[in-house]
């Protein structure tokens, strides 16, 4: 299968950056959980093609805006509209409008999306796992009042609640937007842990814990947070997408990240207004904003199939 | 039935009473004055002061809640700080504009997504299907307004062949009195039954851009939905004795098939129903349609508190009501859930 090959290719990379046990773990017939997850998730091609194409933008967005410094918001009239080239290396997109340089402009505006992305998928797992451990594992009225809490955050139009907090606690403001998301966002981790943890709690292992004297949080940390983290790892993932449009849709409703800071969203909005004149502004931080999207999914759905332990590892 | 509706009505008061208070509690925290908001930093101390007095912003903020909270069962939701329009009435008025634009959507995205989603599952894990994937893939991935934006430029801008914004062709002067204009363009007065096709059609084909950019993603997430559903129902063993016994595709597909493989693509129809009203927002300001969402955004802007309060409650309240109907939908077309 082409599928398999090309699964195999990163498989190998990771074996040859040091980590010379991996062929001896391969000859035996214990392989540990997250060893038969990794095998898995290799197989998945387009997991690992988001995997890789996420790696490349993660890379881009952290060398790119380094180097230039705050040449992003630098504006030179008189190489405004200047056409994409590819002969010019500093400038293979050209210049907007009002003669900023586009491709500085969008990694650092996919630096931005990136970090809000991944920083409100932070605030969510956290107060999500808390939320779900806590009602899972002490179970009775506590888990009955915090799922009706969720209840009530799932049955709000959420995201006018993250347009209202972002509007009215600090328009422009990077930590507002991941803070708001954060807030409204975390309902769906808690269900998962919470579920995760009912099940749990009477397994043999969380009673052998108990049995041999483990207090409350021990139990939790050490033997229920580990087992109960696959549900959770894939909906962040797929959480670091959804981030990244909410984040985009405030910028371009302009409650977001406001010029001269980039944004993917804001630079849809100025190239909204320069429709006529260079319509291809669209294209490039929608590109960008799709991408982000696609690879963060298909990674997702990688994770999915690879921490499912009913899943089989082919050969 | 009765009963089970009942509780579930009953069960959304506490919500949204809570939900009043996080929203009042919410814009009353913020930082900076909506009376200075409303006059500008040039006004004098005094002029705000009065128009402090007449907002009530001087009461304390239990008194003010109250006032607020006994508007409200009144069906008083408040006047706009800005034109000090009724926020209801205002609601009512734009609200059309956003239910015709959702339900086209809506009906883009069933439309379509229903029989892809069947045809994906006649050819499954062969080429059509995995090319309804990558389409279905890509339909949720595009945000709304890189879609809408995109369409604009390709169909309205490159093409010329639909309008790129906008609701009606302004030069029509078609009197808004549902503000449904598809309903609107047949109930002007003095125009010919011509002049009234023509505005309908003018209608639709405004209709059509914002529909699409909207009904995206709903129509990726139903043709999945639709798609697993049937390839599931297909693998039962009644499919097969109904195959076994002779009767035609046609027949196995609509009584024996679709018939079981609703239950799921419902469900899913009624949960876009809050994505779509957020949806509506963005796309209504790519559009320039002149609904709630945009409405909403503008007041947010402006710290329109009585506004932004008012209309997320009700957002929130038909939220609600959308999830109760689909609940109840749900139990009529499957005999096997009881609700006690």
């Amino acid at each position: 299968m082409e599928g398999t090959q090309l699964g195999q290719i990163p498989a190998k990379a990771t074996t040859g950056a040091g980590q010379g046990a991996v062929d001896e773990v391969d000859l035996t017939p214990v392989r540990t959980y997250w060893q038969l997850a990794r095998q898995r998730f290799m197989q998945h091609s387009l997991a690992v093609v988001g995997l890789i194409v996420m790696a490349i933008l993660v890379t881009l967005a952290l060398v790119v805006p380094t180097i230039t410094g705050s040449l992003y918001a630098k504006t030179s009239l008189s190489l405004a509209n200047h056409p994409p080239s590819l002969l010019n290396p500093f400038a293979p997109l050209g210049y907007d409008s009002i003669g900023m340089n586009v491709f500085i402009r969008l990694v650092k505006a996919l630096q931005t999306s990136l970090f809000v992305g991944f920083s409100a998928v932070s605030i969510i797992v956290v107060v999500g796992i808390t939320v779900g451990a806590i009602a899972g594992y002490v179970g009775g009225a506590v888990d009955n009042l915090l799922m009706r809490l969720v209840d009530v955050v799932l049955s709000l139009p959420s995201f006018f609640l993250i347009v209202m907090m972002v509007a009215l606690f600090g328009t422009g403001n990077a930590i507002v937007v991941i803070v708001a998301i954060g807030i409204v966002g975390w309902t769906t981790a808690a269900r998962l842990v919470r579920a995760e943890f009912l099940s749990l709690r009477e397994t043999d292992f969380v009673q052998a814990a108990r049995a041999l004297g483990a207090g409350d949080r021990r139990i939790i940390v050490r033997h229920m947070l580990p087992a109960a983290m696959a549900p959770v790892v894939v909906a962040a993932t797929l959480g670091i997408a959804d981030s990244v449009v909410v984040e985009a849709t405030l910028s371009f409703l302009s409650f977001g990240i406001s010029p001269p800071e980039a944004s993917l969203g804001n630079m849809l909005t100025n190239a909204q207004e320069f429709f006529y004149r260079q319509p291809i502004l669209i294209l490039y931080p929608g590109l960008t904003l799709i991408l982000v999207v696609l690879a963060a999914s298909f990674m997702g759905d990688g994770l999915r199939d690879a921490l499912d332990p009913r899943q089989r590892v082919r050969k | 039935m009765t009963k089970y509706i009942v509780r579930r009505l009953l069960g959304a008061i506490p919500v949204l009473f809570g939900l009043s208070i996080v929203l009042f509690a919410f814009i009353h925290l913020i930082p900076g004055d909506p009376a200075t908001a409303i006059l500008g930093q040039h006004a004098t101390a005094q002029r705000i002061a009065e128009m402090r007095e007449y907002l009530g912003l001087d009461d304390p903020l239990p008194v003010q809640y109250v006032d607020y909270l006994a508007g409200l069962l009144q069906g008083d939701f408040g006047r706009s700080f800005i034109n000090n329009q009724p926020v209801l009435g205002e609601f009512l008025r734009r609200f059309p504009a956003t239910v015709e634009l959702t339900i086209a959507a809506m009906i883009f995205a069933v439309g379509v997504g229903i029989p892809l989603g069947r045809f994906a599952a006649r050819y499954a894990q062969r080429w059509p299907d995995g090319a309804v994937t990558v389409l279905s893939l890509l339909g949720i991935s595009i945000p709304v307004f890189v879609l809408g934006l995109t369409l604009q430029y390709i169909f309205a801008v490159q093409l010329k062949v639909l309008p790129a914004s906008s609701r009606i062709d302004a030069r029509l002067q078609l009197d808004l009195q549902t503000n449904f204009v598809l309903i609107d363009a047949w109930l002007h007065a003095g125009w010919t039954f011509d002049e009234k096709v023509d505005a309908f059609v003018d209608g639709v084909r405004h209709l059509v851009l914002p529909a699409i950019a909207l009904g995206s993603i709903p129509l990726a997430i139903i043709t999945r939905i639709t798609r697993a559903s049937v390839i599931e129902v297909a693998n039962e063993d009644y499919v097969r004795t109904a195959r076994a016994k002779g009767l035609t595709e046609r027949r196995i597909d609509g009584r024996h098939i679709m018939r079981n493989a609703w239950l799921p693509v419902v469900t899913v129809i009624g949960l876009q129903v809050g994505g779509l009203l957020a949806g509506a927002v963005i796309t209504e300001t790519v559009f320039a349609w002149n609904g709630v969402g945009r409405w909403i955004v503008d007041a947010i802007g402006n710290r329109d508190y009585f506004v932004v309060q008012s209309t997320i409650l009700i957002f929130a309240l038909i939220f609600l009501m959308v999830n109760l109907i689909v609940d109840i939908a749900y139990a009529f077309l499957n005999p096997r859930i009881r609700y006690a």
